[in-house]
């Protein structure tokens, strides 16, 4: 226990004195670069230079104040833990026997293997960089948790390390932010939403069967002789039922569309003139033909159209 | 009110003008159709509605307009009138 309350002083005396070190030499730097700014008597290269020499070895410096300081933490930690193990060496020897039988064919007997296994722990448990024996390590180290440094050299080691790695991913927001704005300016989506729009296109078809709609193209009569046309009173409610009538009215008539074309009536008067003629002319022959076939299509064309067009002709 | 079926006339001289389609007629034998309209007038006391009636046939994108010329067949779109605007 001595020997842990040491170490901890000891690593802890170091940190104090290469921090004493460092800000002095900060301190030294500020007022080089303070000279560099007010006084114009001296060179600024050569200060500049000294400046920059002066950097590069103040990080030179902390990174061997990072090795001595693991080192003696490691220092440390071998120590203690060759003190446990000497104490608990039944519980160890339980994972050499582990190890041995995990293929160690260096083929060390039993007592070699167990002073290998019981420092090389220490060091893979302070020291963050990962080996491939990693795992088995970490597995003996484990079964020998009673080791009381383990839990002291930790703190110290990990401290300067995991700082820099936990300050990173406060970049997390400035990434999710730019991802956000395109997502948001992505919803282009409005001319996919304007093209529904087409609905009334859609609609349009199921107006298209009857005339009826004011929006539609008017239905247009064309009337081509001056006869006067006949008309009649109806009352309100008479009229109300025609009205009423129109939708049916217009599909029965819709269902005869065939049957409205325009009658040959106008061919057949002329024919009944040029027949009238050819009679005139004396060929009563040519002129009787002529009826015969007029009188066989008025029939065909319209029974009820007979009786005008035998009275024209 | 019932909605309105305007439709365009145009009579012999070429003179347009609207008119509201009240409905349509076709006779029993299915061979003859009419059209019959109002142009918005009314009569006497009890205001009864003006209604014409013309033969039409299907010609090209319009229907032409011939005016009823025999009393028969005035009186035969007479009795279709009826049966229409006479019924229960």
């Amino acid at each position: 226990m001595g020997l842990k309350k040491n170490h901890v002083s000891t690593v802890k005396d170091l940190k104090a004195t290469f921090f004493d070190l460092f800000s002095d030499h900060i301190e030294e730097l500020v007022e080089m670069i303070r000279l560099l700014a007010t006084d114009k008597t001296i060179d600024p290269v050569q200060i500049e230079t000294l400046i920059f020499q002066r950097i590069v070895m103040l990080n030179d410096t902390a990174s061997s104040v990072k090795n001595v300081v693991t080192d003696v933490s490691h220092l440390y930690s071998a120590s203690g833990i060759k003190l446990k193990n000497n104490k608990s060496r039944v519980n160890v020897s339980s994972d050499i026997e582990r190890m041995q039988s995990n293929n160690n064919s260096v083929g060390f007997p039993a007592e070699s293997n167990r002073e290998i296994s019981t420092t090389m722990s220490p060091i893979t448990n302070s020291s963050v960089t990962s080996n491939a024996t990693l795992g088995t390590m970490k597995q003996v180290v484990s079964t020998t948790a009673p080791v009381a440094s383990q839990p002291t050299t930790a703190p110290v080691i990990s401290q300067p390390t995991t700082v820099p790695i936990i300050s990173q991913p406060t970049t997390v927001p400035i990434i999710s932010q730019p991802t956000t704005a395109p997502v948001i300016s992505q919803p282009t989506t409005a001319p996919v939403i304007s093209q529904p729009t087409t609905v009334p296109v859609v609609s349009q078809p199921t107006t298209a069967a009857p005339v009826s709609n004011n929006n539609e193209k008017k239905v247009k009569f064309v009337k081509k002789s001056s006869n006067k046309v006949k008309a009649i009173l109806v009352t309100n409610k008479q009229y109300g039922k025609l009205r009423n009538s129109y939708a049916s009215q217009f599909n029965l008539i819709s269902a005869n569309v065939g049957n409205m074309a325009v009658p040959s009536r106008e061919k057949l008067e002329s024919l009944m003139k040029k027949a009238s003629s050819l009679y005139k002319e004396g060929k009563v022959s040519e002129a009787q033909a002529l009826y015969a076939e007029i009188s066989k299509m008025n029939k065909q064309l319209n029974k009820s159209d007979s009786k005008v067009l035998i009275k024209a002709a | 009110m019932e909605e309105k079926k305007i439709a365009e006339l145009i009579d012999s001289s070429g003179n347009k003008m609207e008119i509201d389609v009240v409905t349509y007629l076709v006779s029993p034998d299915k061979l003859k159709h009419y059209v019959v309209y109002t142009k918005g007038e009314v009569r006497g006391e009890n205001n009864n509605h003006v209604i014409y009636i013309s033969r039409i046939y299907k010609e090209n994108d319009c229907f032409r307009i011939e005016e009823i010329s025999t009393d028969d067949e005035w009186i035969a779109v007479q009795r279709l009138l009826k049966q229409i605007a006479n019924s229960d």
